[in-house]
């Protein structure tokens, strides 16, 4: 079935017809909404606001972009609200903003030795931290980009900004990055698969 | 043949395997010549590959199947019903198309003005007449928190507070109470000239700080709908933004070949 053909059976009042469009993106939503918060829980809220969200406005759905990009776009504004009403909520009467320490716990995997799974929840530590270190934006545009896999103009379509601009703002990005973990190298054995 | 700045114009598209055609062959040839390049590229490469090594959990498939029930039973309750969650999302739009309107005016703003000039880093014979370099790069820093402190106070009250309506404003008026104070101290301090536009923002700030910190404790909504109107009409959000972008662009190469950082164009 077609996203259109979908959507026209929502509009008519039926649930499982919505159900299928959960099913089909709920895992890219809730990926991308874990990607730009680093934490599962506040994914999880997340994803449930955005189809909440979809459901009440699916009207205004028309059918040029595709579905799943238009659940993106949801996603990404559900994430900066997010964002901005967590920050709001860590500041203090005097201004100042509470320091927090929201570093993810990470576990190994079954079956690694102590060391390595030491090792791999440091790494992970590392590269949560330095995603941390990006502007909402600039995490918006790396994720959809390196996790999400959407090419740079899908990107640009969903966050309505130019090419050209998504393009600066993910090389600011690696940059970022790059600086955040400069202290892994190749030595240390990281090597795209 | 290529130079150095378009080349590194094109690491991105080529990271993610975008790049095609004779552009790729050209960025070949370059990368193969040019040990900067090459080096360059290839750093940005390992980075890339470090965070493929990201793990997420997920939910479960039974995990999945309570997110539906959870889900279907909000769809149920009725449109009527609205949740506080979904609450906070909707008065989020308007701040969203907004701040979209105010681009152009601020981007007129941002030609003005030389981008990428860091904030924290001062030039040859710009400096204040008593600051030190270290005092300078700790005021600057003072100036951007206050900024980022100012940014998150506003959205709390552009989007109409992220907390229960019945506590009123209490919480923001105490908060900008405490900026106001801040604001004036750093106008006093922030004299050099590269400062000027840092200073004028702050002050900008301070007057709607101080209309907020002002207003009637009785929930006094029009006013409150003038303080919005005035910093969605001014555009403080995005300048608050664009300041922070400038204050974040990384210093201009010492390699002479590449076109300045400072040249492209601004978000
Ligand atoms: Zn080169």
């Amino acid at each position: 079935m077609t996203d259109q053909e979908l959507v026209r059976r929502v509009r008519e009042g039926d649930l499982a017809a919505f159900r299928t469009i959960v099913d089909q993106n709920k895992l890219a939503v809730f990926r991308l909404a874990y990607d730009m918060t680093g934490n599962r829980q506040d994914a999880e809220d997340i994803s449930q606001e955005v189809f909440v969200k979809a459901y009440r406005s699916l009207e205004r759905f028309r059918g040029e972009a595709k579905l799943s990009s238009w659940l993106y776009r949801i996603t990404v504004n559900a994430c900066h609200d997010h964002h901005s009403r967590k920050r709001w909520n860590a500041m203090r009467p005097d201004g100042q903003m509470e320091e927090r320490d929201e570093t993810p716990m990470f576990h190994g995997h079954a079956g690694d030795d102590p060391e390595t799974a030491a090792e791999r929840t440091m790494m992970q530590g590392h590269i949560e931290a330095a995603l941390e270190r990006l502007t909402p934006r600039e995490r918006a545009v790396f994720t959809l980009r390196h996790y999400q896999d959407l090419s740079l103009r899908e990107i640009a379509g969903i966050l309505k900004i130019s090419e050209g601009t998504v393009k600066s703002m993910l090389f600011r990005a690696l940059k970022r990055l790059q600086k955040e973990l400069q202290f892994y190298r190749k030595d240390l054995g990281v090597q795209r698969p | 043949m290529m130079t150095h700045w378009e080349c590194e114009q094109l690491f991105v598209e080529a990271l993610y395997g975008e790049l095609t055609g004779p552009r790729r062959h050209q960025f070949d040839d370059h990368l193969a010549g040019c040990e900067d390049c090459r080096g360059a590229f290839q750093r940005l490469a390992e980075v890339s590959a470090l965070m493929d090594h990201r793990e997420r959990s997920e939910p479960t498939a039974a995990e999945w199947t309570a997110f539906w029930n959870e889900l279907e039973d909000r769809l149920t309750a009725g449109a009527k019903t609205e949740t506080p969650r979904n609450s906070i999302l909707d008065r989020l739009r308007p701040v969203h198309i907004s701040w979209a309107a105010g681009i152009a005016a601020v981007v007129l703003v941002a030609f003005g003005i030389v981008i990428g000039q860091r904030v924290g880093v001062p030039t040859d014979g710009d400096l204040g007449t008593h600051f030190s370099t270290a005092e300078k790069i700790l005021l600057n820093e003072r100036a951007l928190n206050y900024l980022e402190r100012s940014k998150v106070l506003l959205l709390g009250v552009v989007n109409g507070g992220f907390v229960e309506p019945t506590s009123g404003l209490a919480r923001e008026q105490e908060i900008s109470r405490s900026l106001v104070t801040e604001a004036a101290n750093l106008r006093q301090e922030l004299t050099a000239a590269d400062e000027q536009r840092l200073k004028q923002l702050i002050a900008e700030l301070e007057v709607i700080l101080l209309q907020l910190a002002n207003l009637e404790q009785t929930a006094d909504i029009p006013a409150l709908e003038i303080i919005r109107g005035g910093v969605e009409r001014q555009g403080l959000l995005l300048k608050i933004n664009l300041e922070q972008m400038r204050a974040q662009a990384p210093p201009v190469p010492a390699d002479t070949a590449r076109k300045p950082t400072t040249e492209r164009k601004p978000i």
